[in-house]
């Protein structure tokens, strides 16, 4: 009798393990993955063509892996002990002898591993026949917009990272120098922030993120002032401050590398007074860096677009000062770091990310006509290599 | 779909499992387990289902007019529609899985150029073949009753546990079950616990195992050298026993959740100390039906020498290409032949009186030999991969853990697959207490919990089976 109860037990929490699943996937369902940042995959109508062709099947699977109960504990649970071999393994080679004759990357996943501990985690460097054709194409659609506005002023603002260099061969892209040669700028309004080796690299980027660290962007808001001709004073770098001691960026959502941590550092810099608008609401400020330094409670776990603001289609820093130049910084990203710095020295700066603009504001974003209505001096465009081969990065004009 | 997906273990498992209890009746059951053996086989195969229900039309009209026939005593007529039958049954095997094949070869032979369209292979159609040929030939053989219900016969065919990756079930082993069976608690744990082992074993073992010798096959001989050459092929040995035997022991357990009984078709092949032991315990059911039906009727070993000889290549020469229809399933299945043969009449007695770590090293150095013969079906990687095996190529050890530091996860499985190989769980069985009970559950809900996750987070789960 007591084995029946046992048995009994046993067959029944298995089976409402598994029908749970399928009544949350059915009814309610998540609709959003937060693991990976995604819209949650739900289940799929039945027809008898998607049937037949199998991708009704394919459709209950995917909704039933991100949908059951637990799916995402699971999957990190998974790639977090996935990651901690990756660690072992890597921490085991690179003390070996044989790893300590040669310096490649060590390969985990689509990701490298390189530096002294093996504890950067890189993007494979990229290969300039691969990406020329997109280069091509958005060289030819920032030509037009520049020949399309011949009053204002363009400048060019590369961002290099690891994947333009190889700091095992020395070997580079070469991207900057044919965007240099082919976009209608002056060379003297092109500059780029210039990785030459890992050393520098390890200084002015995360381990774990994609973005230069509070080093990186400084130095790269530095090169700005003197690339748009800025003679005042920059804001002073202030008192490095560490936030967190285990900041774990984009770059960890890699199964593989999920378990790795850094240290985020930041600068605490003093802004001057400004309005600041996003997505055609005025807000208190751009990012949470005064909150991260007076860790005020309740705070999430602090990342660079939580510190220094996230992508946003539009945002507007005034600084009252009508004095000074306004300027459109057409970007991704990378100026979210340094937006503050460089809007310290205009009257109007306006910030535009071509991936977000229509789905924040409502209508599709035309240069040539918001150049004109906001009066803009200067534009900038600013990013790194993925700024150069998206087409969508591209506006109309 | 295969068990270790997570449409069936979420969302066909549950649904069946909800439909089939309440249903009091044998009739009802048997309808629900008939419906959705046929969504499961359309969930895959959506098209080609009708294949299986046509093949299994063939055999329910020629099982009819064979019963008829014999009933009637007329031999000759009977005869010729079991030949008919069985024919036609082989036939829709020969277009489907070896006509490519064959032509292929007629092509490269007679420097010909015909042409047919690529013919994909249905999945599962060398096992319920086999599956609707063993209810003929018992049938004619007088082993079984004929069965006059279509949808049991289709039941029996198609019953989703067994359908697309075996064991091969005899119609004689389910013939009663069809029609009365029982099901309480116990039987239903048991055969949960025994699906749960075979989860394990497929989502577990065999999927990370499967990694490692796919890494190496798709990497560069001289970073890999000989000792991963050899690493190769322990880890595709492991990956092919852990994902079988793991397929069957679901099998098995579905089977017995709905008071079906199949037979053992693995008994931990590893430990053999011969070939022909490990032929006694590997996939039996492949391997007894080939004696049964046609070993045996062929002569066996009543016949002269020659003859058995002629008996025995013909079986494995047709083992190997019943696995697939390429050339190196039928050089795999010769080379069981000649090596069975060499036991027979050469080694068998040897192996007897030599302590059995020498059979054992002996029985597994070919086995895994076979196993890289069955693994590359391109000619060139198969000679590639057997060369470097035997000719000492040294191993670039700081290429491999720059490119593949990320396998340690996987590699570490490899020790944990060669302890389960033994029969380390039959240890336990002797226990059989309430407290065993308890424990066993707790095992298997924890191993379960484990599957699960692995489940869901690894996008890696291979289907070895489709060539069958």
């Amino acid at each position: 009798m007591a084995k029946r109860i046992i048995n009994a037990v046993f067959i029944s929490l298995v089976l409402i393990f598994l029908s749970a699943g399928l009544l949350k996937t059915a009814f309610f369902p998540n609709d959003i993955n937060k693991l990976e940042n995604r819209k949650a995959n739900k289940l799929p109508t039945l027809s008898l063509s998607a049937f037949l062709d199998g991708s009704y099947q394919g459709g209950v699977r995917d909704a039933l892996s991100d949908q059951v109960f637990f799916a995402e504990n699971m999957k990190e649970l998974y790639n977090k002990v996935n990651s901690a071999f990756v660690k072992l393994s890597v921490s085991s080679a690179a003390s070996s002898t044989v790893m300590s004759e040669v310096r490649e990357y060590i390969k985990v996943d689509d990701m490298n591993l390189y530096g002294e501990n093996y504890d950067h985690i890189l993007y494979n460097p990229t290969v300039f026949e691969w990406v020329v054709d997109m280069l091509n194409v958005n060289i030819e659609g920032f030509n037009g917009i520049i020949s399309a506005l011949p009053e204002t002023d363009f400048y060019l603002y590369y961002v290099e990272k690891e994947t333009d260099i190889n700091f095992v061969t020395g070997e580079k892209s070469g991207i900057f120098e044919y965007l240099s040669e082919n976009i209608n700028i002056p060379a003297e309004r092109e500059a780029r922030f210039e990785v030459s080796d890992f050393a520098e690299f390890s200084k002015c980027f995360y381990r774990t993120d994609h973005h230069w660290n509070q080093e990186g962007s400084y130095r790269g808001y530095i090169q700005l002032l003197d690339l748009l001709g800025i003679n005042e004073k920059a804001i002073e770098k202030g008192e490095k401050i560490k936030l967190s001691g285990s900041f774990a960026g984009s770059k960890t959502q890699s199964p593989g590398v999920s378990s790795f941590k850094e240290d985020f550092y930041a600068y605490k810099l003093s802004y001057p007074e400004m309005t600041i608008t996003q997505n055609g609401e005025e807000t208190k400020d751009f990012g949470m860096q005064s909150e991260y330094f007076e860790k005020k409670a309740d705070l999430p776990h602090v990342t660079y677009g939580n510190f220094y603001g996230g992508d946003m289609g539009e945002i507007i820093f005034d600084t009252g000062n009508t004095e000074k130049d306004s300027i459109l910084i057409v970007g991704e990203s990378y100026d979210n770091a340094i937006l503050k710095l460089l809007a310290s020295h205009f009257y109007k700066t306006y910030s535009i990310d071509m991936r977000f603009y229509n789905a924040y504001m409502g209508k599709d974003f035309n240069i040539s006509e918001y150049v004109k209505q906001h009066s803009i001096d200067k534009v900038l465009l600013i990013g790194n290599i993925d700024f150069f081969i998206n087409e969508e990065f591209i506006p109309e004009y | 779909m295969v068990f270790s997906d997570l449409d069936f273990l979420y969302f066909f498992l549950p649904l069946v499992l909800t439909l089939y209890f309440p249903c009091k009746s044998l009739v009802w059951r048997n309808s629900v387990l008939l419906v959705f053996s046929l969504i499961f086989y359309a969930w895959g195969e959506p098209k080609r289902i009708a294949l299986m229900l046509l093949a299994s039309l063939v055999a329910y009209i020629g099982g009819l007019l064979i019963e008829k026939f014999k009933n009637e005593g007329r031999k000759v007529l009977c005869r010729t529609v079991f030949v008919a039958t069985t024919v036609l049954l082989v036939l829709n095997l020969f277009i489907f899985k070896y006509l490519n094949f064959a032509i292929d070869n007629v092509n490269l032979l007679l420097t010909h150029d015909i042409t047919i369209p690529q013919i994909v292979l249905p999945i599962g159609i060398s096992f319920y073949t086999f599956q609707i040929l063993s209810y003929v030939f018992d049938l004619y053989l007088g082993n079984v009753k004929v069965q006059k219900n279509y949808f049991y016969l289709t039941l029996y065919v198609s019953f989703f546990p067994q359908l697309i990756a075996g064991p091969i079930v005899r119609y004689q082993t389910v013939e009663e079950e069809i029609h009365e069976r029982s099901t309480n608690i116990e039987s239903f744990a048991h055969g949960l616990r025994r699906f749960i082992r075979g989860l394990a074993k497929k989502i577990l073992l065999a999927n990370n195992v499967a990694v490692i010798c796919e890494t190496v096959y798709a990497g560069e001989v001289q970073v890999f050298g000989t000792a991963f050459y050899w690493l190769a092929a322990i880890a595709y040995s492991l990956q092919l026993y852990f994902d079988f035997s793991g397929y069957s022991d679901m099998a098995i357990g579905l089977g017995e959740i709905f008071g079906f009984h199949f037979l053992e078709n693995f008994d931990h092949p590893y430990i053999s100390c011969s070939v022909t032991e490990f032929w006694r315990r590997w996939h039996i059911s492949l391997s007894t039906w080939f004696r049964d039906y046609i070993y045996i009727p062929m002569g066996g070993n009543r016949v002269g020498k020659v003859r058995h000889i002629i008996n025995i290549m013909t079986v494995w020469a047709l083992t190997g290409f019943w696995h697939g229809a390429q050339w190196n399933f039928i050089i795999w299945g010769i080379y069981y032949g000649v090596l069975l043969l060499v036991e027979k009449f050469l080694l068998g007695k040897l192996l007897k009186k030599l302590p059995k770590i020498f059979g054992w090293i002996y029985t597994m150095f070919f086995v895994i030999i076979g196993w890289v013969l069955f693994n590359l079906t391109d000619f060139s990687k198969l000679l590639l991969a057997l060369k470097t095996m035997f000719s000492g190529v040294p191993t670039n050890l700081a290429q491999i853990m720059t490119t593949h530091s990320d396998k340690l996860f996987e590699l570490c499985f490899i020790p944990v697959a060669i302890l389960f190989m033994l029969p380390i769980r039959k240890r336990f069985d002797k226990f059989s207490g309430t407290g065993a009970t308890i424990a066993a559950n707790l095992v298997h809900l924890l191993l379960f919990a484990v599957c699960i996750i692995f489940s869901i987070s690894s996008s890696y789960n291979p289907f070895i089976y489709f060539r069958f």
